[in-house]
C-alpha cells in the first residue's frame, strides 16, 4: 500500500515554479545557485510539514538559512583542520 | 426429513423465498441444507403524521409489511431515538421497498437500509461464516435454534473438510481476458483433465459430470468472474443444457458489474463478481485476499467481519472494516444512516495533501552508511486509535472539553468507547497473537506456522487501510478531524522517539511515518532494545528493532542526483537479509532481465559487511552488468525478459500524447480488447524514440519474437539501475560507459554546479 506522500515537497514545487521569473533574470550560474537553495529545502521537509505555516515560503526560507548554516558550520571546521594541518606543516618544515 | 442435530460449521447463506438459506458441513464432509423465516427491517426518524404516510403507501405492496415504534441510538449525539421500524415480510424484495420508500421520501435519512439481507440475519442473530456448533433442524428442514462452541474474534478455531475443483483457462501465451477459444482445464483429487474446444455442448456435459462426481465445495478459477463463468453460464442458456454449478439448484449466481475505483489515488479495476449458492467461487485473478493471502486469510476475515467468503474474497477492506463496524453498530442498537449513493473513491490525492498533513517524513542522507538500526512502531495507526479512542462520534464530541489531540487541540470523548477503536481492537490483538504463534511454532519447527503467518499477513491489510477510512468521506463512520487526530498523534510519536534517540547519543539518518533509521558508532543491540524500550513507554505505542544492517544505500532521486528521496532503499542486515524498497529489483514495472541484473548485483553486494568492502567487490558487481549490456547489444536477448507492465490510467480515445502506453493502449483498443483503467497492458519496446520504426512498443499480445527489441533503451535501463547502486561510488553514466568501452553521446549539458549546498549537510 502507498506511503503518504511527501506533501512538502510539492509546496516547494510550487514555490520553486512561482520564482521562474526571477530566476530567467538570473546569470546562468547564479540560477544554479537558487536551483542549489530549494534543493537544500528539500533537506528539511519534515520540519516544514510539521511546521505547517500558513505562509509556507518562511518555513522554506528559513530551511534554506538552516541548511546553509550547516554548511558554514562544516566548512569552518574543515578550514581550521586545514589550518592546522598548515601550521603542522609550516613548523614541519622549520 | 426427520428432525436432526447437525454438529459442524456455517458453510454458506443468502436470501432465498423461504428466508434464509443456510448451508452446513458436518465433521464428515456432509452437506446440509436448512432455511430459516426472517423479517429484516430498517428505519425511519419521522413524525406520527408522516408514519400514516409511510402506513399507507406500504399497504400497496403485494407480501406483508408491517410497522412499530422502536428505540434505537444515534451515533454522533448518542441520544435515544423514537423511531419508526419497517418490518418487510420477504428477503428478496427488501431492497425494492427501501428504494420505492426513498422515492417518496427523498428528504429523510434512512437508516439500516441498504444492508444485504443475509448480512443484518448475522449481524441480529451474531453467526458468522464458518462458525462451528450445534444446529437443529425440524422436520421440514427449518434451522430452528443453535449452540455455537465458537467466537467470531476466536484467534483459534476449526475447518470444515473442504473439497476444491481448480476449473482453469489452460495456460497460454495470451492473458485469458483475450482469448477467443475455451480451452478449460479441471483438476480435483489430483487428476487434471482437458476439456477440447470444438463442441461447446461437450464441454458444459463435461464440466457438469466432473461437478457431479467432485462436488467441490470449493471451486477455484482464474479470471472465473470476469470470463469462464459467464461464458459457461452463456453457453448453457444458448444450448439449453442446464449447468450445474450451483448445489442449491433452486437459486440463480449472484452477479454485479465491474468497477473502477480509486485507492490512495490510484485506479483499480475489480471485475464484476459471480458467486455461487451451496459453493464457495473464489478467482484468484479478482480476490485481493487471495492474492495476498490465501484461503486462510480470507477465512479468517470473514469469521471477523461476518462477511459470506465468496462475498468477502471480493470485497475492499473498506467493505470488511465497515462490515465490522456495522455489527457493532447492530449489537450496541446504534442506528446506521444509509450511504449515499456517490461512486466508491477516495479523495484525490492533491485534496488530501491540502486538507491533512500526514504522517512525518525526514528525507534520508543519501548514500551509503554502515552500522545502522532500523526501528518500526508496531501497527502505528491502529495503536493509536486504539489507545486514545479516536473515532468520529469521539472526536470533538458535545460532552468533553480536553484538549488531548497535540499540535490541533481537539477534544477526545472520556465518556464512551468509540466504534472504531472498538472494531479495531480484536484485529489488533488476534494479530499479534498470531504473530507470536507463528513465532514459537517455527522455531519449533511446526510446519502450521503457515497457517497464522497467513492469518496475520490478512489482519495486516485491514491494519494498514482502516486509517484511510477514517477520512473517507463516503466510508459511514468516517470524520476528517478523526483522521487529521491520528496524524497528529503519529507526528507526535515519531518525534518523541527522535528526541529520545538523539539525546542518547543516535543520529537519525531517514524517517518515514512510523519507521525510523539510526545510527551510533558501536551501538549494540542491546542497546537499540533498551532504546526501543524507552519510546514505547513515552510514546504508548510499541516499537521495536527491525535489524541492525552491516550497510544501507539511500540513492538519489531519479530526477535529480542533487537530492534524497524518501522510502527507496536497499540494505543487508547483519543476518544477510536483504531488505529493499523502491528501487528497480522491487518494482512491479521493471522488466525481468533488469530485475535479475540488479539482484545478481545485490547478491555480490550483500557479501560486504563494511562500506570499505562495497567499494571492492563494486567491480565483480559492474562486471555482472556489463554481460547483460553486451547480451542485449547482441540482440539475443529474451524478449519475454523484456516486457514492461503497465497499468493504463485513461480508456484509450483519452490519450492526447504519443507515449508508448498511449499507443499500446491503442493498438489494443483497435484489436476489439476493450480495457478499463486500471487494468495493466504489457508490451516490448520496439523504438522508444519514435523515429527508426513505425510503433514505438508492440503489445505483448501481438509481438513476435522476430520483432527485436529496443537496444538502446533497455541498456540505458541497465545503466540506470546500476547507477542506483552505484552512483555514490562515483560511477555515473559517462564513467561507466568508458569503463564498458562505449562511446558517450553528448547528452544534456549540465553546467558546473558552483556550490552543492546537499553535498555539505552530512
Ligand atoms: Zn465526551
Amino acid at each position: 500500500m502507498g506511503r503518504t506522500v511527501p506533501t512538502f515537497t510539492m509546496v516547494i514545487q510550487q514555490e520553486m515554479e512561482s520564482w521562474t521569473k526571477f530566476r530567467r533574470g538570473l546569470r546562468q550560474e547564479d540560477q544554479e545557485a537558487l536551483d542549489e537553495l530549494f534543493r537544500a529545502a528539500r533537506l528539511q521537509l519534515a520540519s516544514c510539514a510539521y511546521a505547517a505555516r500558513p505562509i509556507p515560503f518562511e518555513s522554506i526560507a528559513m530551511a534554506m538559512l538552516v541548511s546553509q548554516q550547516r554548511v558554514i558550520g562544516n566548512l569552518k571546521k574543515r578550514v581550521e583542520r586545514l589550518e592546522q594541518a598548515g601550521k603542522q606543516n609550516y613548523h614541519d618544515a622549520a | 426429513m426427520s428432525p436432526s442435530i447437525i454438529t459442524g460449521w456455517l458453510f454458506d447463506i443468502y436470501p432465498s423465498s423461504d428466508g434464509i438459506t443456510i448451508w452446513l458441513i458436518d465433521k464428515e464432509g456432509v452437506k446440509h441444507r436448512a432455511f430459516t423465516p426472517f423479517v429484516p427491517s430498517f428505519f425511519m426518524h419521522i413524525s406520527p403524521e408522516e408514519e400514516r404516510r409511510v402506513a399507507a403507501l406500504v399497504k400497496s405492496f403485494p407480501f406483508k409489511i408491517t410497522l412499530d415504534r422502536v428505540m434505537r441510538r444515534e451515533l454522533y449525539s448518542n441520544e435515544e431515538w423514537n423511531v419508526l421500524r419497517i418490518n418487510v415480510h420477504d428477503t428478496l424484495r427488501f431492497k425494492q421497498v427501501v428504494q420505492r420508500l426513498e422515492r417518496h421520501f427523498p428528504h429523510y435519512v434512512f437508516f439500516n437500509s441498504d444492508i444485504q439481507t443475509q448480512q443484518i440475519y448475522l449481524y441480529e442473530t451474531g453467526l458468522f461464516p464458518l462458525a462451528f456448533g450445534e444446529y437443529s433442524i425440524n422436520e421440514s428442514g427449518m434451522l430452528t435454534e443453535w449452540q455455537l462452541h465458537d467466537t467470531y474474534d476466536a484467534s483459534e478455531y476449526s475447518m470444515p473438510p473442504l473439497s476444491t475443483m481448480k476449473l482453469m483457462n489452460r495456460p497460454d501465451f495470451v492473458s485469458p481476458k483475450f482469448r477467443k477459444s475455451y480451452q478449460i482445464e479441471i483438476s480435483y483429487e489430483g487428476e487434471t483433465y482437458s476439456l477440447e474446444n470444438d463442441q461447446p455442448a461437450e464441454i458444459l456435459h463435461a464440466v457438469n459430470s466432473h461437478l457431479k462426481r467432485c462436488d467441490p465445495d470449493i471451486v477455484l478459477t482464474e479470471y472465473g468472474d470476469a470470463i469462464l463463468l459467464p461464458l459457461l453460464v452463456k453457453l448453457s442458456a444458448e444450448l439449453k443444457i442446464p449447468l450445474l454449478l450451483n448445489r442449491d439448484q433452486r437459486a440463480g449466481y449472484f452477479t454485479t458489474k465491474e468497477s473502477s475505483y480509486f485507492v490512495y489515488g490510484k485506479i483499480v479495476h475489480k471485475d464484476g463478481a459471480f458467486e455461487l449458492a451451496g459453493r464457495w467461487h473464489l478467482d484468484t485473478e479478482n480476490s485481493f485476499m487471495m492474492g495476498e493471502a490465501s484461503l486462510d486469510g480470507v477465512v479468517e476475515i470473514a469469521r471477523l467481519t461476518q462477511l459470506p467468503v465468496q462475498h468477502q474474497s471480493r470485497s475492499t477492506i473498506g467493505t470488511a472494516l465497515s462490515s465490522m463496524q456495522l455489527s457493532w453498530a447492530y449489537r450496541n442498537n446504534y442506528l446506521i444512516p444509509a450511504k449515499k449513493r456517490e461512486p466508491e473513491e477516495f479523495k484525490s490525492a492533491a485534496t488530501l495533501l491540502l486538507a491533512d498533513r500526514g504522517g512525518l517524513i525526514f528525507q534520508p542522507i543519501m548514500g551509503y552508511h554502515e552500522q545502522i538500526g532500523e526501528l518500526d512502531f508496531v501497527s502505528m495507526y491502529p495503536t493509536i486509535m486504539v489507545q486514545h479512542n479516536v473515532s468520529p462520534e469521539t472526536v470533538n464530541c458535545r460532552c468533553c472539553n480536553n484538549e488531548a489531540v497535540p499540535e490541533l487541540k481537539y477534544t477526545i470523548c472520556t465518556k464512551r468507547k468509540g466504534i472504531v477503536p472498538e472494531t479495531l481492537r480484536p484485529i489488533v490483538a488476534k494479530r499479534s497473537f498470531y504473530k507470536k504463534e507463528k513465532k514459537r511454532l517455527k522455531k519449533s519447527g511446526d510446519a502450521t506456522w503457515h497457517i497464522y503467518d497467513r492469518r496475520q499477513n490478512a489482519l495486516k491489510w485491514m491494519l494498514v487501510t482502516c486509517f484511510g477510512y477514517l477520512g473517507y468521506k463516503n466510508a459511514r463512520f468516517g470524520k476528517i478531524e478523526a483522521h487529521e487526530s491520528v496524524n497528529a498523534f503519529s507526528r507526535d510519536a515519531i518525534l518523541t522517539a527522535k528526541e529520545i534517540a538523539e539525546s542518547r547519543g543516535y543520529k537519525f539518518l531517514h524517517a518515514i511515518v512510523d519507521c525510523m533509521w539510526l545510527k551510533k558508532e558501536g551501538a549494540s543491540e542491546a542497546d537499540y532494545e533498551a532504546l526501543c524500550e524507552e519510546v514505547s513507554s513515552q510514546t504508548k505505542i510499541e516499537i521495536s528493532l527491525e535489524g541492525i544492517y552491516n550497510w544501507i544505500l539511500f540513492p538519489s532521486s531519479k530526477m535529480d542526483p542533487n537530492i534524497p528521496t524518501a522510502n527507496r532503499y536497499v540494505g543487508f542486515y547483519t543476518s544477510k537479509e536483504i531488505k529493499v524498497r523502491g528501487i528497480e529489483v522491487r518494482r512491479r514495472d521493471t522488466p525481468k532481465l533488469i530485475k535479475r541484473m540488479q539482484g545478481e548485483m545485490l547478491e555480490i553486494l550483500g557479501e560486504a559487511e563494511t562500506i570499505a568492502e562495497v567499494k571492492t567487490l563494486a567491480s565483480a558487481a559492474l562486471a555482472k552488468a556489463k554481460e547483460y549490456v553486451e547480451l542485449l547489444r547482441s540482440g539475443k536477448a529474451d524478449p519475454m525478459e523484456l516486457v514492461i507492465r503497465r497499468h493504463i490510467s485513461q480508456e484509450a480515445s483519452e490519450y492526447k500524447n504519443r507515449s508508448a502506453n498511449a499507443e499500446v493502449a491503442k493498438a489494443l483498443d483497435e484489436a476489439g480488447m476493450k480495457l478499463q483503467p486500471g487494468e495493466s497492458i504489457e508490451y516490448v519496446l520496439l523504438d522508444s524514440t519514435g523515429k527508426k520504426k513505425p510503433e514505438k512498443a508492440r503489445p505483448l499480445t501481438f509481438y513476435s519474437f522476430d520483432d527485436g527489441y529496443d537496444i538502446e533503451k533497455y541498456i540505458e535501463m541497465v545503466f540506470k539501475s546500476v547507477e542506483t547502486l552505484l552512483l555514490p561510488l562515483g560511477y555515473d553514466e559517462k564513467t561507466l560507459k568508458q569503463g564498458f568501452g562505449m562511446k558517450i553521446k553528448k547528452r544534456r549539458k549540465s553546467v558546473s554546479t558552483p556550490f552543492l549546498l546537499s553535498q555539505y549537510v552530512e
